[in-house]
């Protein structure tokens, strides 16, 4: 893995890969450095050890970000719909 | 007698609530003040670090002058704690937690100012009780970026006539009642009447 940089798209092994986050800044722990990541689609912020994180290929992005705009789409187009039926429900 | 009953047919013209969206994420700003947008949802939105909200939200409350305002950005539970109540435990909790007293100094009414507050694992019960109507994350779980928007959506659009509850409020959202919670809130939706006929 070559160096890691503000901006990259990562996730986390110790956590399975569950979600991706973006590397917010990089911070020098010792000999260490410390990773403070910001989720790209939750609302989430980390610490992680650099070692722990992976760095996400573009296709892997593209196919995240695309599954969960399907999600939301879905989500709105449900909420605009119960909201125009909403005065007559009860 | 009868009244002249006009002709032309009146319009009514409507009114939903303003959105003021405090965002410490600047991309998810974005993404949410395009949705408040596709919605028609007046909305004004300002990128600041979730630090910072506090000392400026008076300000910018009696500058924008919405009916509702969100308080949100990023959070998380400090890895490898487990005492849910201690608020050192959270990275951004107590400063969405003085974001809303301060909030709630310039308005202390919760149907005048609606506020949502919080992100990821949020210490909801806190911040609820310094005055927001809605907060994460009564589970501790991950919240979606557009959540609060959806709660905004819900309140902006809905009759001032009605009392939200919370249940519809909280079922409307991606992640649901692990993520979001809240009190009964008061809708901020008007109609007006009549159109003036000058184009």
């Amino acid at each position: 893995m070559g160096e890691l940089r503000i901006g990259d798209v990562v996730a986390r092994k110790s956590y399975g890969m569950d979600i991706m986050f973006k590397v917010a800044d990089i911070k020098n722990d010792g000999n260490r450095k410390i990773v403070v990541l910001k989720g790209i689609c939750y609302r989430i912020e980390a610490d992680a050890p650099e070692e722990d994180l992976v760095v996400q290929s573009e296709q892997d992005i593209s196919h995240h970000n695309m599954e969960m705009s399907r999600k939301i789409d879905r989500k709105f187009r449900q909420m605009a719909m119960s909201s125009q039926m909403g005065y007559q429900k009860k | 007698m009868i009244r002249n009953t006009p002709k032309e047919k009146i319009g009514k013209f409507t009114r939903a609530g303003k959105v003021l969206h405090l965002d410490g994420d600047k991309d998810y700003l974005d993404i949410c003040i395009e949705q408040y947008k596709k919605l028609g949802i007046e909305a004004v939105g300002i990128s600041i670090t979730e630090k910072d909200q506090a000392g400026a939200v008076y300000d910018l409350l009696q500058e924008h002058k919405p009916d509702i305002l969100v308080l949100t950005g990023h959070d998380g539970m400090i890895k490898g704690e487990s005492n849910y109540q201690n608020i050192d435990n959270y990275r951004n909790s107590k400063h969405f937690i003085e974001a809303v007293k301060e909030a709630r100094r310039y308005e202390k009414n919760p149907d005048s100012l609606v506020i949502f507050a919080g992100a990821c694992q949020s210490l909801y019960h806190q911040i609820i009780d310094a005055g927001a109507n809605f907060a994460s994350a009564p589970y501790r779980v991950l919240i979606h970026a557009l959540d609060p928007v959806l709660v905004c959506q819900k309140v902006a659009l809905t009759s001032i006539e009605k009392v939200l509850d919370p249940m519809d409020i909280v079922g409307n959202t991606i992640t649901g009642y692990k993520g979001i919670g809240g009190v009964q809130t008061r809708g901020k939706y008007r109609i007006g009447y009549p159109v003036e006929p000058f184009k």
